[in-house]
């Protein structure tokens, strides 16, 4: 059956055509969802909210060529990954061990972070740094670099202008070198 | 390549991914500058490194599908209104709202009570009052209410409610300052105003039993004494 008869037959509550929706896009959901979390158990979640979401709006979804199924559920998860980051920005607890204290540490051994616990210690770090950006900035910023999407799509895919993700993206940089100048000015 | 670029191709390096160009940029830029180079050389450990960290696990569809179908298809408590139920919903209540206003100031007139008459009114004279009231009531007593215009009609109304304001706010005076003759007369007045007020233009049978009335208590008679009365006062 193709995805048209299932949205069609999920719009009229048919429980086999939410089921074919989900097994064929669950995935992918879970992979964007993971790809900005970096958490197993919060992409999961994510990817719950955003079919039960999507399932309980099916009936205003209107397909046509500019907005496909897939994209208007790729525009629920990142609306749901945007939620989930607001929340976590309010719960998290800083690392208070700094970049360059572990970098140090690093590079007086081998120049590698081969130490699994240094390792962890760096990508927490990175994480935190990511995750003090606000929601939208982090989202854009891993949208931009991490996933290579090109602007005109994270505009579309956000709602928002393309010279507004632009700023976005400049500040996000700016914010992040900061984080970086310990390192770089030690001589 | 600008210096400023070579730091956000090392920063998007450490926090994100480079592509490959933008490795093949960056990397032809180091070459040529050693300021950038030295960056480039205490930020290397730190590179790539989310990259490698990153093998994205698979998720467990069947417990989420669980959780997804437990929300989204448990039997509906309510059901949905849909749109036309909604418009037939709203309508309602707005005729609901109108047919409680209608009553609710149809009410209020007649008992009087409430804010009526408005305190911000001031009385006629008992001249201009009986002038005003005289043409009201010929005019109720000789027409025929069938041939009236609805929109004449609703005119007819409107005055007879003023006059009806006027005639408690005259009342009120002739009870305060104890004058019998003429309070008699005002709540005969009241009376009759209140009747043809609330009266709908299908009621014959009343209008001609208010006519009647008129009629039998002489109110054109001693409305006429009491303008004398008071003018040879």
């Amino acid at each position: 059956m193709n995805e048209h008869m299932n949205i069609v037959m999920a719009k009229d509550g048919n429980p086999d055509a939410f089921r074919q929706l989900y097994e064929e896009h669950g995935a992918r959901i879970f992979h964007i969802a993971y790809r900005h979390t970096g958490s197993r158990s919060d992409a999961e979640d994510i990817m719950q909210e955003t079919f039960i979401k999507a399932f309980k709006k099916i009936h205003t979804f209107r397909a046509n060529p500019k907005n496909r199924f897939s994209s208007w559920l790729n525009t629920i998860c990142i609306n749901q990954t945007l939620d989930h980051l607001r929340k976590q920005k309010r719960a998290r607890r800083h690392d208070q061990v700094s970049l360059s204290d572990i970098l140090q540490g690093i590079q007086s051994r081998n120049h590698s972070p081969e130490d699994k616990a240094e390792s962890k210690q760096i990508g927490r770090h990175i994480n935190n740094a990511l995750s003090a950006l606000p929601p939208k900035q982090h989202l854009i910023f891993e949208m931009r670099y991490s996933q290579h999407m090109d602007i005109k799509n994270i505009a579309q895919t956000l709602r928002c202008s393309q010279s507004n993700v632009k700023t976005h993206i400049s500040r996000a940089l700016k914010k992040l070198q900061k984080t970086l100048e310990p390192i770089w000015r030690k001589p | 390549m600008k210096c400023q670029k070579a730091k956000d191709l090392i920063t998007i390096g450490i926090y994100g991914r480079l592509t490959a160009s933008q490795k093949q940029e960056l990397e032809s830029h180091l070459k040529e500058c050693p300021e950038c180079m030295r960056l480039y050389e205490k930020s290397a450990p730190l590179m790539d490194l989310r990259l490698r960290r990153r093998e994205i696990p698979s998720p467990d569809l069947e417990k989420s599908w669980s959780v997804i179908s437990e929300q989204t298809m448990a039997p509906r408590r309510f059901p949905r209104i849909i749109p036309a139920q909604k418009w037939i919903l709203v309508a309602s209540s707005l005729l609901i709202v109108f047919i409680l206003g209608y009553f609710a100031g149809k009410e209020v007139l007649k008992t009087g009570q409430r804010g009526f008459p408005p305190e911000s009114m001031t009385p006629l004279s008992l001249t201009s009052y009986a002038d005003h009231l005289k043409p009201v009531l010929v005019n109720f007593v000789n027409q025929d209410k069938k041939e009236t215009p609805d929109k004449i009609q609703r005119l007819e109304k409107e005055i007879i409610r003023d006059m009806l304001l006027q005639t408690r706010l005259l009342k009120e005076l002739a009870s305060h300052n104890g004058n019998r003759e003429r309070l008699e007369l005002l709540q005969d007045m009241e009376f009759i105003l209140v009747s043809m007020s609330n009266m709908e233009s299908g009621d014959q049978e009343i209008a001609r039993h208010l006519a009647r009335m008129i009629q039998e208590k002489n109110i054109s008679l001693r409305l006429k004494e009491l303008i004398t009365v008071k003018s040879s006062i």
